[in-house]
């Protein structure tokens, strides 16, 4: 049976799906490491030295007003946020969710969080792409995409380190303390 | 079998098919224009015609089914045609397939309906 992503409310229905067809799930052993696609990390990385190329190409003119080496140089400051934006690793085990970014990472306790869904994302060009959506008790819902494990093992992955939390009765005694 | 209370039905909202439906229209007058007016200069935009035209025809007729999911299983329904239904139960893997924009649920005697 295949679902077309154009279905209207096509996220709802695949977290449904994921929900309620219980045999999909892998049952992973925690704690679980993902990590970020090959992919994704070189494309960045190459319109970075693109950028910098660029722009020491246009410092060598001379010039002593240079527009375009300038622009260059803002435009490689685009790659290094999303590089510094995009998770490169991430372990989840029963107690806490770690996901390291360049030089930095972020901890969330497995019992502050409140809900994992599907999310679909659509390109201009018709594309799509699946995401996963990390419901906290306090910020914003964290987006999570392009890891390399697939989006369908993260969901189970968390859905499973979650449901070990409120068996335990972790995420109610979280939301009391709140 | 009778539907559940608690059943949700997904659809595809009408611009997906409104979208699909014109274009074949417009392929088809340019094919239907070459066939009663033949010319050596239109023949390769009546090929594209067709071509595209086709694509989106066929496109059209996959989207002509819903889904309805409940507590107890997933119920699919194609146009004209009769209903599919499986159990939770039944389905052993799940499939994100981006790249051909569906997802796939394989039942568990490893066929696909």
């Amino acid at each position: 049976m295949n679902l077309d992503y154009r279905l209207d409310r096509f996220q709802d229905l695949l977290s449904f799906v994921a929900d309620h067809a219980t045999n999909c799930d892998p049952h992973p052993s925690l704690p679980s490491s993902f990590h970020i696609g090959y992919l994704e990390q070189t494309v960045v990385v190459i319109v970075f030295f693109v950028s910098i190329g660029g722009s020491i190409f246009f410092v060598r003119t001379g010039q002593s007003i240079n527009a375009p080496a300038t622009a260059f140089g803002l435009f490689a400051l685009i790659p290094v946020a999303m590089l510094a934006a995009l998770p490169h690793s991430m372990t989840v085990s029963t107690d806490s969710i770690i996901i390291n970014y360049l030089g930095w990472r972020r901890e969330i306790a497995v019992a502050s969080v409140t809900g994992v869904r599907f999310g679909i994302e659509r390109g201009s060009r018709g594309s799509v792409w699946t995401v996963v959506w990390l419901d906290r008790l306090e910020g914003r819902p964290i987006k999570l995409r392009g890891l390399s494990e697939g989006s369908t093992a993260l969901y189970y992955c968390l859905r499973d380190a979650w449901q070990t939390a409120k068996d335990s009765g972790l995420v109610q005694a979280m939301q009391n303390i709140r | 079998m009778d539907e559940p209370a608690n059943e949700r039905v997904f659809e595809f909202p009408s611009s997906v098919r409104l979208f699909l439906l014109p274009v074949a229209l417009v392929c088809g007058v340019i094919f239907l224009f070459e066939i009663f007016q033949p010319s050596l200069n239109n023949l390769a935009l009546a090929a594209v015609a067709i071509l595209v035209g086709g694509m989106q025809l066929r496109s059209f007729s996959r989207l002509r089914y819903r889904v309805a999911v409940s507590d107890d299983g997933i119920r699919y329904m194609p146009h004209g045609d009769s209903p599919i239904f499986l159990q939770w139960s039944e389905i052993a893997n799940l499939e994100l397939r981006e790249r051909l924009g569906d997802a796939r649920l394989v039942n568990q005697r490893c066929d696909t309906t």
